[in-house]
Formats: C-alpha cells, structure tokens, sequence
C-alpha cells in the first residue's frame, strides 16, 4: 500500500471566483491508478472531489486532466510513475477550458469544433445504389483507422499551443476528424472538407507534436499534415499562406538545396503583397541593423526569383537534390 | 417545462439508434444523458456484432436464430429473437452506409470473425473497437440531424399519469436544478448493471439507471437472475479482453498448460457459449489449475501482425495493467461481471407494458438472450431494439394527444433530493455500495447455492433499509454534484441487485448464466418461464412467474458445445 | 512519467556509443538558418568544439533536412533528401551527424527512423539515390550538440573545463520542440520534464529557471500565418520565464532564437515587456568555458545579452 497526497485545483464556478488547492491523503495499493485514487479520495475522505470519468480503460475519453503539469487521461496513469519527491501528484482541470468544478470543465468549445465540420458521412452516391455494403478495399479502410481510435478525451487540445493563444483554431482533435472524412473513400465532400478545415485555421498548426501526447496513438499532428499534404495535392485555398509557404519552402530547397530565408519570407506573403511586405518590413530591418541579414541579402532574396534564379548560393551538387525532388514528382 | 414528443434516456448505441430513427422520420425526439453521447459505455465493446450477412461463410438469419437460441438455453422468446436475427443484415447495411469503418475483406465486404457459440462466422468488427466506431457513427447522425442532447442531466424518475408514460424528471448536473421532460414516448436506452459486483468490465457509469427508474415506477424486471460473467477478464481491474481474441484464434490455458476447453466443449472449445467457458475456468481455478487465480488466455501463435492488426486495443489495455506483452506472453485473466442478460420487461418492439414507455439495448429484457446471452448479440440489440422502438413510439405518438404530466413526480423527487442533501450525518452511499458489491460478488457469482443467495437477499435487505432510512451526501454543491448523482445510482444499484438475488434464490434450477450447485440440471418442465420482478413498497421484489417462453420453430434441448 | 509508447513506438536509441565518440570526429550539419541569418551560432559552435578537442566535419554538400514544412508538400522528399545526408557521412567513414538545431535533429531522426524501420522506404531512397551513385547502408546516429555535450563529453568534465562561471545567472531553458517530441522519433530524455539544459546551465555555474513554457512552442513556424499568433506564443512563454526570475533564455534551435529573440519587441502591447536575450547554446557553453565574448556573435542579437552580462560582471 502507498500513502499519497493529492494535491488538488479545487473550484466552484457558482460560489467561487477564485480557485484553493486541497491537500488530500489517500492511501491505495502501489499499482494504483491516478483515477482510483481520485475515486478513493472522494469515496473515504471528501465527497465533493468532482472530476468527470466512466470506463476507466481509456476508451470513454472523459478523465483527461493535468497531471503534475502534463495533461493525459488520469486512468491510464500509474501514481507510481507521477508521483513526485515529496510524495505528492498534483491534479488539475485540463488547460485550454474553462474550468467549471474542480477538474470538470466546460467542453462546448471544442465539441463546436467538430459540428463545424459537418461530421458524418455525405456519400458520393445514393445508399440505395448499394444493395448491400459499399466495396471498400481493406488498405483503403486502414487509412482510416489511426482517428478510428479517438476517443475525444480532448488532450491534444488541451495541450495545444496554438489553441492557448488563438481559440478560433480548429485544434488537433477536429482536424484529425476532417482527416477521417477527406480520406474516406465513399465521401463525396472532399473539396468542400478540406476547404473547410482550411478556413478553420488548418494552416495555424505549428506542427510542434504537443498533440503526441494522444493516448490513443492518433498521432493527431500526423494527421494534420496530411490534410495538408491533401489540400496541397488538390490545390485548395492555394492563395493562402499556409500553401504558399510550404510551397515557397520546397522550391527553394529544390532550387538551391537550402531553404532561402528571405525568398521564402516573400514568396510566403506575396511578391506583390505590399501591405504584407510592409508588417514584416520592420523585424528584417531590425535584423539587418544587426547584421543578421544584409541589404544584399535581402536584395538578392526578393530580386533574383523574379528572374528564375536561385536567391542564394546553392550547395555544391545541387542537381542532385533537383533528381530527388524529381523522381518523387514534388510539384514545384 | 421542457417538452418533446420522444425523449431517450441514455445516449449510447440503443439510445442514439432510436433517436437518430425518430429525428429521421421527422419526430421531435431529444436524448437526455448523464454523460456526453461518446462517452457512453457501448464505446468500450470490443469484438463485433453479429448478422448473417454471409460474406465469410454462407449464412442464414435463421441459424442465426438457432444459435442464438441455444445460447440463451432456450429461455430467449424465439419470435424475438427471429425478428432480431432477421433485421440484422439490414440493419450492418445501414450502418455501414451511413460510414461505420468495418474491417474489410480482400475484395472489400464487412469482415466477419468467429465467435463464442456461432455455427458459422457472423461477427462484423472494426479491429477490437467495434463499439467506439459504431458509437461515433451514430452520434455523427445526431450531429447530421441536429438531435437535441441534453447533455448531463441524470434521469432520477419515470412519470406516469392516468397509466400512460408522461416522460421524466432529471436532474441537471450543471447547475443543480431538477427539470421536468414532459414526452409522449420514453424510451429507456441506459444500458446494464455491472457495479453491482466488486469486479465487473462495466465502467462506472453502468449503475442500472433506466432499471431503476422503470422498477420504481411499477414496471417489471425480467429474468434479473441472468447475470453474465464474461469468461476473459483482467484481475487487476476487471477491463475486458474480447472473445475476439478466441475468435482470432486464441487459447485458454490452464497452469498445466492444457487447453481445457475441450474437456467441456469438445466441440467448440474456446468458442463456446460464455457460460459455459466462464464455469470452465472458475472449475478449474476453483480445483487448484489455475495461475494466482486466473487460466491463460495465449495469442502468441496469432503472431504480432495479426495481434496489432486485429487486436491492438487488448493488447495495450493488457499491457497497461499487467505489464505483459500478448505478443510475447499469456495473459491472465478470470471470469468477470459483463452483461444484465435480464432488464426492463418489453415486447418484441420494446414496448413496456406502460403505453408510451419502452425500453431498448442491455437495460431492457425482450428476451432476446434468454439465460445467457451470445457475443456479438448484445451490440446488436442496441440498433435493432433502439430503431424498432423507435419505429413503435413514432406510431404510438401520433395516436395520442397532448401530454401534459402532473407534477407530483416533480415533487416526489425534490422531495428526495432535499432528504439526500439535508442529512449532515449518517452513511455515505459509498460505503453501502461496497457492502452490495462484497455479498453480490460473494454470493451471486457463478456457482450460486441456497444458503448464498439466501445471505445475499438478507444483507442486501439491510443495504437496502440503511440506504433508505441514512443515506447522506457530503458535497451541498449545486454545480456538478457527482456525489448526489453517485447516491441515486447506488439507490438503483440496491433495488436491481435485489431482483437479481432474489430471483436467483427462488429459480431453482440450473440455466445459461445461472449455476446452482444445489440445483445443478436444467428443469424444462418447471422452469421454461421468464421470472418478473416488481418494486414492493419497502423496496424487496415480488416474483411473479405468469410469462412464459414464446417458441415457434427450436424445442428445448440438450445443450452441449 | 509512464510513457505511452508502445514496444514498437520507441525511438531509435540516441544514447549510444558511435565511432565518432572514440575518434573525436563527428559529421557536422549546421541547418539552414546557421548558415544564414544566425551564422553566429555556426561560429560559435566551430569555437566550442576546438574548444572541446573534436572534430566537427561540415556535410557542405548537405541539402537542409526539410525543415518539417516539406512535409506538407510531399510525404517522401524530406526522408531521402536526408538519405542523402547520411549517405555523404557514410562516404566519409562517419557514423554520426551532430546538428545544432531542434528542428533538424527532430526531423533528421524521423527520416533516418523510418528509414531504418521501413524496408520499402529505405528502397525507394536508394533507389534515388543510385541516380547520382549513393547509397545510404543505414549506419549513421543523429544527435544534438546538446546530447553530445552530456553523453560524449559529460557533466563532471564540462564542469572541470568551466574558467568562466557563470555567477548564478538565472537562465530559462528553452528546448525547442523538435529536439523533445515525439518521444517516439528522439527519447533522448522525457519529453514532458527535459532536464538536459538546465544541468548545463548548472554545470557552467548558472541557475536555471524551471516554468511550463521551457517545452512549449515558440510558434515559429506559423509566423507568417495570422498576425500575432506566434508573437503570442513567444510573448506567453516569456512571460511565464520572467515571472519565474529569469534573466536570459538559453535555446539549442535557432529558429526559436529568431522568434525569442524578434518577438519580444512585439508581444509586449499584450504580454507586458519582458527583454530576455536569448543564448545560442555553444555560445553560452562557449563563453564559460572561456572562448572571448566578442567572438561569439552577440552583438548581432537583437535583444543584446551583453547588457545582463555586463550587470552580472560576466563582462566588462
């Protein structure tokens, strides 16, 4: 048996405006669950814990919480590999949401997330041209798989960055999903979806992999990029930043074999795109002030790609890099 | 007063099929859950759902049937169970249209695997997830047709007025306030009863609701006795291993390393019916074969692509709790608390003998599964019980008129909800439902006698009068009050574990799940009825044996696998 | 913290012993930017590893790793243009290629894990490859200065070789993404409780400031996205740092350098100033274990760490 002190967020929206911490000791055999100790404390210590769980065995998606500063679902973690020096887990609401009761918090955000992606099947035909099943191959239907297995427990959310900064992104969860239906081979929306998605902020993702954190192997930030790589591949919202930049990005790569600074800063914003060009203008001033950047530079970055030439030296044996780039048929 | 035509209590796979069949036909139907749809406790069914879709091996809904029947050792009401088998090829097709992710053969049909008491493979499956997808499926229809959830509000008690269903009364977890639902038709979609054992795979959410709810307002329970001990568990903590396993081919070993299934099913082995498996291995861990308590379940010869094609989930939930790979090592596991073979009396269209009151998927008992229920099955009668309920309730509405329910319902459970909250001392529900869970599990398990059951219905009865006349709740709060809502799931937990023991006492023979060591044959000529339960006033159960067992084409007979 | 990997999910391993550990010559791939607009970490680390006693053997005609934005135009490019990478190091007997930016270490990992893990992805990158007559056999490690400086060279004689402490400076670490996460592609250490900067802040006689944004993401990427996105993200985790006593930032990536170091000017309006300059890694390790401080390139930063230094009398 293991003594352990919860040390926990407690808050009620109704009667509190600030949250207090509860020092709660619990006492549970080693292998114990931080859930089962969360249930212990409330059913032999302080019945007024409120925290959200059912299944306890991770397919029910509703415990995640923080866990000494990390968020994860508290039924898949072991006290043993939480528990801190002085013998203590701290446990708190997820971050990203608002918090409601202790660590139930409010969750409309990100279910509003994904109605705003009209998610459910809107098939290419009619259902009654199929007397029976639609015929879907087995590799196609393994594509599907990986968000198969969300269970919306909102962790990569929670832990997104961009989310924390920028609550109009769609997050990791919701794209993830978008991903399940532009890849389902009996949707007809594909388009529409990915021009969906690609207004939701798509191109936000920092692809930082906070979201790897996802219990259920989703790999949401995989995920991501390939509906980036669909959007690319169907040349959705092509004008848009996101496009522009990973397309900028490859062809200074193809081109030079590294990735031009000042070229992929322009080509990303807009050759013509004064306005743009002007909010950016002060930081590389700035830079050449420090000579981080220098005016030639910065000439021979915007001049040189008008005219078809790379915008920096290339790497001794470029041509190989431009046979990569075309044997894979990278379209740049 | 918040008003619709349907309401569906519960927001799992029976609750989300019967809503989604209402919002289609254009009816004004709303789910009220205590939890968010996705994360009702049919996500965490594993292995497949059976219909004789044929795509393996030929197939007929009528060997469905059969088997069906002799899993439930022919206490199933066979006209139910045919309308069952015979609805569910429809029933695959629609899901699968509407983008369910089935596993698929090479030439791309639903893929169907073996399982536990099938003469042929019938059961469709999404690797070891096939709740969690058919559960996203669904509630991406609600999404598509806008369904109205009441979302975290715990239904405490069905109203009836002038004997028709008028709809309920629930508790809104958010902000602490008990509303009135006034509805034409109430279905109840709330799933099974696991808590009432120690160890059971069922989450903490299945605490027997609906039952409860339905029990108190006079409706029977039917063949509670029935409780289905799955025969692969993990001991750490109860979480389900799928019979999938066996049907992919897995062993069940003994500590001499023999599979012992073919001393009992020299037939079917591993595959046979779940009670039989589950006495099986309690026998032979009972008689000193077993390893700390548990037999082997070994998938090593499945080899690691197959186990984390197919079986991915069991794998990492075996590796989590036991720290053991099944790539490379057997997994102990023991017979576990899984299904409420019993539940809310319905007909054939989930209809209670309430007009406007219906009952669909594990809280309710059609029966489809009679005395033990198959695998597969269960998953099944949520979408066809939830969509023939449905079916029944939108006709049923349009020959009624307006609903208005009286507001004594209203009352009576402010009226308790004051009581639970006032008491500042006495006996937290925790502490009773650990008493309910400890002689349940002690008394009602798989090999049941006289003198247990009798010492159950008696410490049960003491539960049952601490609970009524002590119960007291810590947390005063009116926002999110999970200890309140924990208090009237114990109070559901106690009438239904009643029912359960009670009835298990007085059938005094032996039948599918139930195994009397004093009553060890089954008794055709006695007992081919159902057993009905009704609420008496102190909360103990009157047992009512006046129906019987419908049959139409499979005579009782042995039952051997 | 329990790892939710499984078996199969692990990194390749990081930890252990090359070739080049024994003979001191390591490959060398400085990244794009190191090269561009933060040729002050090039230099810097050139310095340090003289300073080291090892050989830091440039990969000159390495293209950049891909620089994960690749990625979103085609799921192969990145894997065998760093293919080719390693098959340059192999060219030259080396089985280690020492990077000295988070994003390319993240990403170099990735590509050489599946090529190592993936018979088909190996072929399909040899299979280019032999078009201009290379092959990658699959023999080379990939690691971070920052993990070569704890595994190769060591706290203890780190420690030994320090002439300049660093009179208790109060340095935040921050890591930069892609040297941490996923776990399964670096599992060099966890990813949710880093700790290798801050026992190099220790070693070289600094204090290093613990605070939640010190794994975060500095936003870098999506600069150029939406207005104020990533001055958000800089201007948070600064914010955060300040507030827990930091005085200067120490980063292995510089991309994150750009965005620390740019960012700060502008993510004041909302986040309340914050000024923290912000150490390449050799650069700091550098100046401690006495390289001169004007050789190490900070006066090209644009929030100047000469001033903290010059108050903490670590210049004059």
């Amino acid at each position: 048996m293991a003594k352990i002190k919860l040390d926990l967020f407690r808050f009620d929206e109704a009667v509190d405006t600030v949250p207090h911490r509860d020092l709660v000791e619990v006492e549970v055999p080693e292998t114990t669950t931080v859930l089962d100790a969360l249930e212990w404390a409330k059913a032999e210590v302080d019945g007024s814990i409120s925290f959200r769980r059912s299944c306890r065995s991770a397919i029910c998606g509703s415990c995640s919480m923080n866990i000494n500063g990390i968020t994860g679902l508290a039924c898949k973690t072991n006290c043993k590999d939480v528990i801190k020096a002085d013998g203590s887990i701290s446990v708190d609401p997820m971050p990203n949401f608002q918090p409601m009761k202790d660590m139930v918090v409010h969750m409309d955000p990100f279910w509003d997330k994904y109605s705003r992606l009209k998610p459910y099947l809107q098939p290419k035909d009619a259902d009654t041209d199929h007397a029976t099943e639609r015929r879907v191959s087995p590799e196609d239907m393994k594509k599907l798989v990986a968000v198969a297995n969300c269970v919306m427990c909102a962790t990569c959310y929670a832990l997104c960055p961009v989310v924390s900064v920028d609550p109009a992104f769609a997050g990791p969860a919701a794209i993830a999903y978008a991903y399940r239906f532009i890849e389902d081979v009996r949707d007809g929306q594909r388009g529409e979806r990915i021009a969906q998605i690609s207004e939701d902020y798509l191109w936000l993702c920092a692809h930082c992999y906070a979201c790897s954190y996802c219990p259920k192997h989703v790999d949401p930030n995989d995920r991501i990029i390939d509906v980036k790589r669909a959007a690319i591949s169907d040349k959705v919202m092509m004008g848009e930043r996101g496009p522009r930049h990973a397309l900028t990005v490859s062809k200074t790569i193809k081109q030079t074999g590294m990735l031009a600074e000042t070229e992929v800063v322009l080509g990303t914003v807009g050759r013509f795109n004064v306005i743009a060009q002007i909010k950016v203008l002060p930081l590389a001033l700035r830079l050449m002030s420090r000579g981080k950047l220098t005016p030639f530079e910065m000439a021979t970055g915007g001049t040189a790609p008008m005219l078809g030439l790379p915008s920096i030296k290339p790497i001794p044996k470029v041509d190989e890099v431009r046979t990569i780039f075309e044997s894979l048929e990278v379209p740049v | 007063m918040i008003k619709h035509d349907v309401v569906v209590i519960g927001g799992g796979l029976a609750g989300m099929r019967a809503a989604v069949e209402a919002a289609e036909a254009g009816a004004d139907v709303a789910i009220v859950s205590k939890m968010h749809p996705v994360r009702s406790h049919s996500g965490a069914a594993q292995g497949g759902i059976n219909a004789a879709l044929g795509n393996r091996e030929e197939d007929t809904p009528e060997a469905h049937a059969f088997d069906t029947i002799k899993g439930s050792d022919y206490l199933g009401d066979q006209d139910a169970v045919e309308a069952m088998c015979e609805d569910a090829p429809h029933q695959l097709i629609w899901l699968e249209h509407r983008g369910c992710i089935f596993s698929r053969m090479p030439d791309g049909r639903i893929a169907q695997r073996p399982f536990g008491g099938a003469g042929t493979p019938r059961t469709c499956y999404s690797a070891d997830v096939t709740g969690l997808v058919i559960l996203h499926t669904l509630w991406e229809q609600l999404e598509r047709f806008g369904v109205k959830v009441y979302e975290e509000y715990f239904c405490t008690a069905l109203a009836i007025d002038n004997g028709i269903g008028t709809g309920v009364v629930a508790y809104n977890m958010r902000n602490g306030e008990l509303e009135q639902i006034a509805a034409k038709a109430t279905i109840f979609a709330t799933g099974g009863a696991g808590r009432m054992y120690l160890k059971t795979t069922n989450g903490y959410a299945s605490t027997a609701d609906g039952m409860g709810i339905a029990y108190k307002a006079g409706i029977p329970l039917m063949d509670m006795e029935f409780m289905q001990f799955h025969p692969t568990t993990l001991k750490e903590n109860g979480v389900l291993m799928t019979e999938g396993a066996r049907g992919e081919g897995a062993y069940l070993l003994n500590a001499q390393g023999e599979r012992f299934m073919f001393k009992y099913a020299p037939n079917k082995g591993e595959l046979a019916s779940r009670d039989v498996v589950s006495r099986a291995e309690w026998t032979e861990i009972l008689e000193g074969r077993g390893v700390d308590g548990c037999v082997l379940l070994d998938m090593r010869h499945l080899g690691r692509e197959k186990i984390l094609e197919r079986l991915p989930q069991i794998r990492e939930l075996a590796l989590d709790a036991t720290g053991k790979d099944a790539v490379n090592e057997p997994i102990p596991i023991l017979p576990g608390a899984h299904y409420t073979m019993g539940g809310i009396e319905t007909d054939k269209w989930g209809a209670t003998r309430v007009p406007g009151v219906y009952a669909a998927g594990e809280c309710a008992c059609v029966s489809v599964h009679g005395a033990n229920r198959l695998g597969g099955n269960s998953l099944l009668e949520t979408i066809v019980f939830g969509s023939r309920s449905a079916k029944h309730a939108i006709d049923y509405i349009k020959k009624i008129g307006d609903v208005v329910p009286s507001d004594k319902t209203l009352r009576a459970e402010q009226e308790r909800v004051r009581t639970l909250l006032g008491r500042s001392g006495g006996t937290r529900a925790p502490k009773l439902r650990h008493a309910m869970n400890e002689t349940m599990s002690a008394n009602t398990f798989i090999f049941r006698d006289e003198q247990g059951l009798s010492k159950a219905v008696q410490d049960l009865d003491r539960v049952r009068k601490e609970f009524d006349s002590n119960v007291y709740v810590m947390d005063k709060s009116k926002t999110f009050n999970t200890d309140l809502v924990s208090a009237f799931e114990t109070d559901f937990l106690i009438d239904v574990a009643q029912a359960l023991a009670k009835g298990a006492l007085e059938r005094k023979e032996s039948r599918g799940a139930q195994a009397r060591t004093d009553f060890p044959e089954r008794d055709d000529a006695n007992w081919m009825k159902h057993t009905l339960a009704w609420r008496q006033a102190d909360g103990s159960p009157r047992l009512d044996y006046s129906r019987g067992v419908t049959i139409t084409k499979f005579q009782p007979e042995v039952r051997s696998y | 913290m329990s790892s939710t990997l499984l078996p199969e999910e692990q990194a390749l391993d990081s930890h252990k012993a090359t070739r080049s550990r024994d003979s001191k010559r390591y490959g060398f791939f400085p990244g794009c930017v190191a090269k561009e607009s933060c040729k002050e970490l090039f230099n810097s680390t050139m310095l340090l590893a003289e300073k080291l006693g090892i050989e830091l053997i440039e990969l000159t005609a390495a293209s950049c790793c891909g620089a994960s934005v690749v990625n979103d135009v085609n799921r192969d490019v990145a894997r065998v243009l760093n293919a080719r990478t390693y098959a340059q190091a192999e060219a030259l007997g080396l089985d280690d290629v020492i990077t000295i930016c988070s994003t390319c270490t993240g990403h170099m990992r990735a590509a050489n894990k599946e090529l190592l893990e993936n018979e088909e992805q190996m072929d399909q990158a040899n299979a280019i490859l032999g078009k201009f007559g290379a092959k990658y056999a699959g023999t080379v490690t990939v690691r971070h200065l920052l993990w070569l400086l704890i595994d190769d060279i060591g706290l203890d004689n780190l420690r030994a070789m320090v002439v300049r402490p660093l009179n208790g400076l109060k340095v935040a670490p921050f890591y930069g993404c892609h040297i941490i996460r996923p776990e399964s592609v670096n599992g060099w250490e966890s990813a949710r409780n880093p700790h290798s900067l801050e026992d190099i802040i220790e070693a070289i006689g600094g204090e290093a400031i613990d605070y939640a944004g010190k794994t975060r993401c500095c936003g870098f990427h999506i600069q150029l996205e939406k207005d104020n996105v990533a001055t958000d993200m800089v201007g948070q985790n600064m914010r955060m740092a300040k507030d827990h006593g930091a005085e200067a930032v120490l980063t292995p990536c510089p991309l994150c350098h750009l965005a620390l170091d740019g960012y700060q000017q502008d993510s004041a309006a909302r986040w309340g100033r914050t000024d923290l300059p912000t150490f390449h890694l050799p650069q700091l390790v550098g100046y401690a274990l006495g390289i001169p401080a004007d050789l190490l390139g900070l006066q090209k930063h644009l929030i100047d760490p000469r001033t903290i230094m010059v108050e903490r009398e670590l210049i004059s």
